[in-house]
């Protein structure tokens, strides 16, 4: 049954970034009528996240340069329409790059040499560069096995081709699935394992190479060398270099096969286990849409040399200070102490005194910290330059250690399958809470009164009506966002690569974070996102690798760092690239969104550079009170058992008791919830509301029972796990 | 196999607004009926357990909230889903016809890792109401080309067939939950909560 959109709303909402989400969320959670609008037909807008080719079609669209939408609506008089933007105009210098060769380009059944496999690049790329200029010292590699057996298809098709045609089989609902056996994918799964008759299971192969790697690692930290050995060296010292093992002959079209496996971000970001979101996420209830997974290393890069780094795990926790082999003993009794200082920071000021007017450097050097030790501080930890103010590293310190311990070793967590996953989430709150959601439907323009005050928007030739309307920067007539004002501002380098394996491989899978400082030919910091299948971003054996700093020319700003991390040539040892995007993302996070713009049309931002969204939490909140000053952000949604269903046709009850009572513990610090175990935990949450006044059951027709508040213990993890 | 971790089965319900998802849901968990059609509020996700040959499993059972009005279902929703539950109207044959799409969908969607065996099973509701415009032939034989869907004609509104189906939904979860435990090899995921069981034995010391 097809239903009528209505006409009349509190608040529309146009894009469904994160910020315009939450804003969203927020709204109909206190009551607001919310009508939720995007032309896409997905979540997310810029902080979207994308199946392989979900990602080819987005690039695609990207391209194309959408005629304005001139027809011109009547309006009532007095009124006056503005045009809308097309929202892609946040992007640019998108250039996507295949390393594979389509089936069709692969050798026939015969030797085929490995150069010509490991990389192939469509565009002229340079992020490969160099890869194939090397003849191959083993290109004796067979790879009979794996070349495609499906040859006589005939596979021509050039890529949009080939995207065309999964999609039809999309709506077949023939859905491809890579682990379907019977698919002739070409070399899907299969290990090209010289040592291992071709027979062999690949899942044996897979363990073995697992082995190996394990006893490696380990014969690593017994030796505790002094400090981090490079691995590419270790590579080559433990590991046979027989490299081609690792190699499996991808196509593009064994990629796009997988497509749905892949969860690709465009705004890819980690939250803090007690930074603002994950607070938020609780205290809103939002946080059973979602799902985590803990960053399980932090790397670093340390310098040796000229301009060869290695890569090397952060310690962490007390246990990681334990068992590193990256620091020597004297080292782990400075570090460990050093972190108990700046976890108590504020309980030691009077010590701090001296270094009011000194850098955090100079203050890891008065506490005798090794070179090796202030690099893992600044770099890794406080993630800072380490000339910022002493205060300022201790205050991030602080930050990274005290969200320690809370779900894992690390401090970071990051949302299953793609950070687009979390503008859903709140999404979600926002249609239980009755929000009207249209995905694939444009705005052509907003409708401004006699009072330059924003009326409605006009969509399909449709006027819809409201009071607030909340709104994408990209979407934003020229006029409030020119494009001209915007090419001069701020910009994310970003880069996504999918990756044969991991930029360092371990026995178990990991979540990882790398932060490439400025050091040799690298001119920015880098942040470096490593995921795969645990987190439900790439396929079995495949890993993402987001690369992400400010700057204006990603290629460009990225190209060092992504030498060093992935093997540029035949011989070296590394992860091959199979396909890379770069792109660049406009920042307007510290731009100025009120001027010239009506008081009654807020807008969001976009991504900002950094690595946690608390820039988009704060301004989500700031636009919300903006709008609703008298309301509550986000008070905690009742859980579902909370709601008790009345009898047939009952009428609504007033004044239901939910949330009518203020919570002292509203504030306090909260248990930690340390392990994966707690997956399905459907034990009743304690229950932290605080609503003034029950925003919420007008309509509903529900009547809602407050489980009892169960008591909070306060614990301090970083005691628990680091200090002694 | 970790059969000793407790069973959750997410399984999510699909169809045109106006089938009776959410009273099919509520019928179900809270044993209610409400005969006042609202375009689905405040409806989120029940849950209930239920005994499937000797083992207490956890169904939680997802309604739309209202998303699908607008085909506009993000693809969070159907993550991790271990049966999908297709409904039509008896008296609509356009929600009838929509089965395929709400299907075709799902399979696109959730991408399960076996699209020819995954779980779904057929609800016709309002079978209490007289003007029926499709007939049960006609549905089993839909199920019957999708490879022997399990198909019910149900009555949210007098509780028939209700607790049968759900009996099946569950049953037919576990099976696919157990097949596919691809998970196993990774920790599980993490769900956020303001949980007081702090781990105080970290700290060994």
């Amino acid at each position: 049954m097809e239903v009528e959109l209505p006409t009349e709303y509190d608040v529309i909402v146009v894009g469904t970034g994160f910020v315009e989400c939450i804003v969203a969320a927020a709204s109909a959670r206190v009551g607001k009528k919310v009508l939720h609008i995007d032309k896409n037909d997905y979540y997310g807008g810029q902080w979207a996240s994308f199946s392989l080719q979900g990602m080819e079609e987005w690039i695609e669209a990207s391209e194309q340069q959408e005629k304005a939408n001139e027809t011109v609506h009547d309006v009532a008089k007095g009124e006056r329409t503005l045009l809308t933007c097309n929202p892609m105009r946040a992007h640019t210098n998108i250039k996507r790059t295949w390393h594979i060769k389509k089936e069709s380009e692969m050798a026939p059944a015969g030797k085929t040499s490995l150069s010509e496999l490991r990389s192939q690049d469509e565009t002229g790329g340079v992020s490969a560069e160099g890869s194939t200029k090397e003849p191959v010292a083993d290109n004796d590699v067979s790879v009979d096995a794996k070349i495609p057996s499906r040859q006589e298809s005939e596979t021509t098709s050039t890529c949009i081709d080939l995207l065309s045609e999964m999609k039809s089989q999309d709506e077949k609902g023939d859905i491809p699935s890579g682990e379907d056996t019977k698919e002739p994918v070409p070399v899907n799964d299969e290990s090209v394992e010289a040592t291992v008759p071709p027979s062999e299971p690949t899942d044996k192969a897979c363990t073995k190479e697992m082995e190996e790697v394990e006893s490696h690692t380990e014969a690593v930290e017994v030796v505790e060398s002094n400090a981090m050995g490079s691995i590419k060296e270790e590579n080559s010292n433990n590991v046979p270099t027989d490299e081609s093992k690792e190699i499996r002959c991808w196509s593009q079209e064994s990629l796009l096969k997988q497509s749905r496996r892949f969860n690709l971000d465009l705004a890819p970001k980690l939250l803090f286990s007690r930074g603002p979101l994950v607070e938020l996420l609780i205290s809103s209830n939002v946080a059973r849409y979602a799902e985590f997974k803990c960053i399980t290393r932090v790397l670093t890069w340390v310098a040796s040399g000229e301009d060869i780094g290695e890569l090397v795990v952060v310690p962490c926790s007390r246990s990681d200070v334990f068992t590193t082999s990256n620091v020597s003993l004297v080292e782990k009794r400075l570090l460990m102490k050093l972190l108990e200082f700046c976890h108590n920071f504020d309980q030691h000021l009077e010590e701090l005194e001296e270094y009011d007017n000194k850098t955090f450097i100079e203050f890891l050097k008065a506490r005798k910290q090794t070179p090796n030790l202030i690099h893992f501080v600044t770099e890794s930890i406080a993630m800072v330059d380490g000339n910022v103010s002493c205060k300022e590293g201790l205050e991030k310190t602080k930050l990274f250690l005290t969200s320690l311990g809370r779900y894992g070793t690390t401090p970071f967590l990051f949302s299953m399958y793609g950070c687009g996953e979390l503008p859903q989430a709140f999404c979600r709150l926002c249609a239980v809470f009755e929000g009207t959601y249209v995905l694939r439907r444009s705005v052509s323009s907003i409708v401004l009164n006699a009072d330059n005050a924003c009326s409605g928007i006009i969509s399909e030739g449709v006027c819809f009506k409201c009071s607030h309307l909340v709104m994408d920067t990209m979407y934003a007539p020229h006029q409030y966002i020119p494009v001209s004002n915007a090419s001069t501002s701020k910009s994310i380098s970003r880069g996504i690569f999918i990756i044969d394996r991991s930029i360092l491989p371990n026995k178990t899978e990991q979540l990882t974070l790398l932060r490439v400082p400025v050091q040799g030919r690298n001119l920015k910091p880098v942040t470096v996102i490593e995921v795969g299948i645990g987190a439900g971003i790439c396929p079995k054996d495949l890993y993402c690798v987001h690369m992400t700093c400010e700057g204006s020319d990603a290629e460009e700003d990225l190209r060092v760092v992504a030498e060093r991390l992935f093997a540029v040539e035949e011989t070296s040892v590394g992860p091959r690239v199979l396909w890379s995007l770069y792109f660049n993302q406009l920042d307007l996070s510290n731009t100025d969104t009120m001027e010239g713009v009506p008081e009654n049309i807020h807008l969001c931002s976009g991504p900002d550079a950094s690595l946690d969204y608390d820039t988009a939490i704060s301004q989500a909140h700031s636009l919300f009170t903006r709008m609703f000053p008298e309301e509550q952000f986000l008070p905690r949604a009742p859980d579902p058992e909370e709601i008790v269903f009345d009898n047939a046709g009952a009428e609504p009850k007033e004044g239901d008791n939910f949330g009518s009572e203020e919570c002292p513990k509203q504030n306090e610090e909260r248990g930690s919830v340390d392990n994966a175990n707690t997956t399905h935990n459907e034990e009743a949450e304690s229950a932290n509301y605080s609503d003034k006044e029950d925003t919420k059951n007008t309509n509903s027709g529900t009547q809602r029972n407050v489980s009892e508040s169960e008591d909070i213990t306060t614990t301090n993890e970083f005691n628990d796990t680091v200090a002694s | 196999m970790a059969s000793r971790k407790k069973i959750l089965l997410k399984v999510i319900i699909l169809g045109d607004s106006g089938v009776g998802k959410t009273s099919l849901m509520n019928q179900f968990v809270n044993k209610k009926f409400s005969n006042q059609y609202k375009a689905t509020i405040g409806a989120d996700f029940l849950t209930k357990e239920v005994m499937v040959d000797d083992r207490l499993v956890t169904m939680q059972i997802w309604d739309t909230a209202g998303q699908e009005r607008f085909q506009s279902l993000g693809v969070a929703f159907y993550r991790g889903a271990d049966c999908c539950v297709l409904c039509y109207d008896v008296t609509s044959p356009n929600s009838f016809k929509s089965l395929d799409s709400w299907r075709d969908e799902f399979l696109i969607q959730a991408s399960p890792r076996d699209p020819d065996h995954f779980p779904f099973v057929v609800l016709g509701n309002k079978i209490d109401l007289e003007n029926r415009a499709v007939s049960t032939k006609r549905a089993q034989q839909w199920c019957h080309s999708k490879n022997e869907v399990p198909y019910f004609e149900t009555s949210a509104k007098e509780a028939i067939n209700v607790e049968l189906a759900f009996q099946t939904i569950a049953r037919n979860a576990l099976a696919q939950e157990s097949e596919v435990d691809i998970g196993h090899e990774f920790p599980d995921q993490i769900k956020l909560s303001n949980d007081n069981k702090a781990k105080q034995d970290a700290c060994s010391c």
